[in-house]
């Protein structure tokens, strides 16, 4: 059973489940890596550090959160004691109005250090940032590369005057969901702690930034790859299979003995790229996607995907069999508006030379038969 | 939704790697691999065709198996599953288990570890010098054990395996966990080489006896999140650190308590410091808002636990073995106002680090260790 609320203009969603012993908490905040400022990039990231923090001594206090920063949101997730919700839930509350404990310069440079310890890596693994390059060149959504945009000297340079005026764009009741499960017994204090008189903070309308320019990963070469731009949130087993492990392209070069040496998917706010990276030559890959394309893409994915099950995967199933696991997928899955549905299906194939994308051939996919 | 989503089965198997024969260190393990491959067939042939999720925990005494279907009674017949596994007839079974001891072998010199593990790993070689039983055994131990050696171990072991289900018996219906053998505590410092842009570094401190309940809620007073203590040292006040976990070991006898941390290499020395003092800053205890704090942590931290997939039938488990359980930790924990300060023993600490580290940076370690001793 799902209870729907408001607070402030912040929907919330809270589905009671009479099995359950923990109190789960999830908040989507429509503000990502995407709206980072150029030049700016790593501010949405520093402003999810500072916002996970709080001074139990100024406010509300001692729930500790999950938090990840993604392309077009942010997510902050936690697990409660379902005797006392209020703590979580005017955390998240706070957190979806903008409002944190004010950061004086250790704590605004000492998280600066975590996040530039994380983008770091992406310094010595540069393949972490080709997949978001590649996604980028194939959607047709804006600023796919946001996160891999995002390097140690633009970190640097985000100031906490940055920071604020992106939450102040980004961050407000409008601009996000609650989800709440957990027993029967939360109900009352859930409809209590939404009461507040200022619950959301004012809202603001939500302008995101025009992403920078493509860039690119000097020194990375020899390098083919696949990929898959589908809608966001609309579930296709066949889409999965089409780049899944035994399916018709990934499948079949494991089978010759190339293995994909990364694997990732990027998710923007409409449209979401699965990408496939191996090494080596393009010609063998050039032949395996004229075949894909040219003979029927759906009855060769389906022929290497196991059959579902009950309608709903096993994957989903383990991901949703607790509280805090059916807010997090409810979480990643929400969709903000202004989103423009998109339809695209489309299959791609790249030859990566000097850090640059090459695409040598496109096409683009038939709906599936249902 | 009204019943719980899906369904868990744990399969005790009643020998861990304690009970190895003498020069087969590693055949627990071993049998372990064999019980979860699905070339040989019954139960995870079963898990991979109808993507069970599966988890094994080897212990001194215990090899432990725990099913989760998404059907509510799809794993109940799993030992009948498990019964029936077995490597391959011939030739074939011998080279499944050639690669088996292969893969264990690669585990062995933690080829393919996490860091987290390695980390986990280096300290217990500081806190307990070379460990006197191999759990993964050595290549040359692996090699005494034959297909014959495996299939007599699965048959008398299946035929004495217990299972718990999430209803399963009454406290003290199964044999009882055996109490882990004591160990005398070491302590050092224990450096490894281990490629990557990141460092972790790691401190373990020897306590007196100290009630189990009393060490977690101070394992959360120091936070394993934004919100505790080793947040703001790590973060706020040396800017050293991006993550962090601590932990307790609260077995009677041997008890200690530990924290994690990934760092840039050239700051390994400066966080083992920070580590340290933090830590024993616990020998203030703490007062009644941060513990009560930490208190909310634990026990929204362990029901949701109990939420896990396999929460409810561990925790039967727990009950049936006449273990605590997570609702007699929170019991207990719900009595504890203030926190008492924490007696650590007159023992060297257990310092670890693995990372891609200069000679500097190794000579940094050696120097803060004997500052910090």
């Amino acid at each position: 059973m799902i209870r729907r609320f408001e607070s402030g203009g912040l929907p919330v969603e809270l589905e009671v489940l009479p099995w359950a012993c923990s109190f789960g908490a999830a908040l989507a905040v429509g503000c990502g890596s995407r709206d980072d400022s150029a030049g700016r990039e790593g501010a949405a990231h520093l402003a999810e550090h500072l916002m996970v923090l709080s001074d139990p001594a100024a406010g509300p206090g001692g729930a500790p959160l999950l938090a990840v920063t993604g392309i077009d949101r942010t997510v902050y997730r936690g697990v409660g004691d379902p005797d006392d919700v209020g703590i979580l839930v005017r955390r998240l509350l706070d957190i979806a109005g903008g409002r944190c404990a004010p950061a004086g310069p250790d704590v605004f440079e000492g998280e600066r250090h975590a996040v530039l310890l994380e983008t770091s890596r992406m310094d010595h693994q540069p393949l972490l940032r080709l997949g978001p390059l590649l996604a980028a060149a194939a959607a047709t959504e804006p600023g796919l590369d946001a996160i891999a945009a995002t390097t140690t000297e633009s970190v640097r340079r985000v100031t906490p005057a940055d920071v604020a005026e992106l939450i102040a764009r980004g961050y407000s009741g409008t601009n996000a969901r609650l989800f709440l499960a957990g027993p029967p017994s939360v109900i009352r204090d859930v409809e209590a702690a939404l009461e507040r008189p200022d619950t959301a903070g004012t809202t603001t309308p939500h302008r995101p930034v025009a992403a920078p320019d493509r860039f690119s990963l000097p020194g990375l070469g020899d390098l083919v790859a696949v990929t898959l731009v589908r809608p966001r949130n609309v579930p296709s087993p066949a889409l999965d299979a089409l780049l899944g492990d035994r399916g018709p392209i990934v499948g079949l070069g494991t089978a010759d003995g190339r293995r994909p040496l990364g694997r990732t998917t990027i998710e923007g706010r409409a449209q979401r790229v699965d990408v496939a990276v191996w090494r080596g030559d393009a010609a063998p890959f050039e032949r395996r996607f004229a075949e894909v394309v040219a003979g029927d893409w759906q009855a060769l994915a389906e022929a290497s995907a196991s059959p579902p099950r009950g309608g709903q995967t096993v994957d989903g199933q383990w991901r949703r069999a607790t509280p805090i696991g059916r807010v997090s997928d409810a979480a990643d899955r929400c969709v903000f508006f202004p989103a423009e549905p998109s339809e695209l299906r489309q299959l791609a194939l790249w030859r990566v030379t000097d850090g640059r994308p090459e695409c040598l051939a496109r096409h683009r996919l038939g709906t599936e038969r249902r | 939704m009204t019943a719980r989503p899906g369904g868990a089965r744990v399969v005790d198997l009643p020998a861990g790697y304690r009970d190895d024969p003498p020069g087969q260190a590693g055949r627990a393990a071993l049998l372990a691999a064999v019980l979860s491959d699905p070339r040989c067939g019954g139960a995870p042939a079963r898990a991979a065709a109808e993507g069970w999720r599966t988890r094994h925990r080897l212990d001194e005494r215990c090899s432990s198996f725990a099913y989760w279907s998404p059907r509510p009674a799809g794993a109940a017949a799993v030992l009948d599953e498990i019964r029936r596994t077995r490597l391959p007839a011939g030739s074939a079974g011998e080279s499944v288990l050639a690669e088996l001891r292969a893969r264990q072998a690669a585990a062995i010199e933690g080829r393919h570890a996490a860091p987290l593990a390695l980390i986990g790993r280096a300290l217990e070689r500081a806190a307990w010098g070379a460990p006197g039983h191999g759990l993964l055994g050595t290549p040359g131990t692996l090699a005494a054990v034959s297909t014959t050696d495996l299939a007599e171990a699965h048959e008398l072991l299946v035929s004495q395996a217990t299972v718990y289900h999430s209803e399963s018996e009454p406290a003290g219906s199964a044999a009882p966990a055996p109490r882990p053998a004591r160990r005398d505590w070491r302590g050092g410092l224990d450096v490894a080489a281990h490629p990557g842009a990141d460092a972790r570094v790691g401190v373990r401190l020897p306590v007196r006896d100290s009630p189990p309940e009393v060490l977690e809620l101070l394992v959360e007073v120091l936070g394993t999140g934004p919100d505790g203590r080793m947040h703001r040292a790590l973060r706020h006040h040396s800017r050293l650190a991006y993550g962090f976990t601590v932990a307790c070991w609260p077995q009677p006898g041997s008890a200690s308590i530990g924290a994690t941390a990934t760092v840039a290499p050239q700051h390994a020395a400066a966080a083992v410091r920070v580590l340290a003092t933090t830590l024993r800053q616990l020998a203030d205890g703490a007062g009644a808002a941060e513990t009560g704090l930490a208190r909310w942590r634990c026990r929204a931290g362990l029901l949701a636990e109990l939420d896990g997939p396999f929460g409810a039938v561990l925790e039967a488990r727990r009950h049936a073995r006449g273990e605590r359980g997570a609702r007699q930790r929170l019991a207990a924990m719900a009595r504890i106002d203030t926190l008492p300060g924490l007696a650590f023993a007159p023992l060297p600490p257990a310092v670890a680090a693995v990372g891609a580290f200069h000679e500097r940076h190794r000579a940094e370690l050696a120097d803060v260790y004997e500052e910090i001793r």
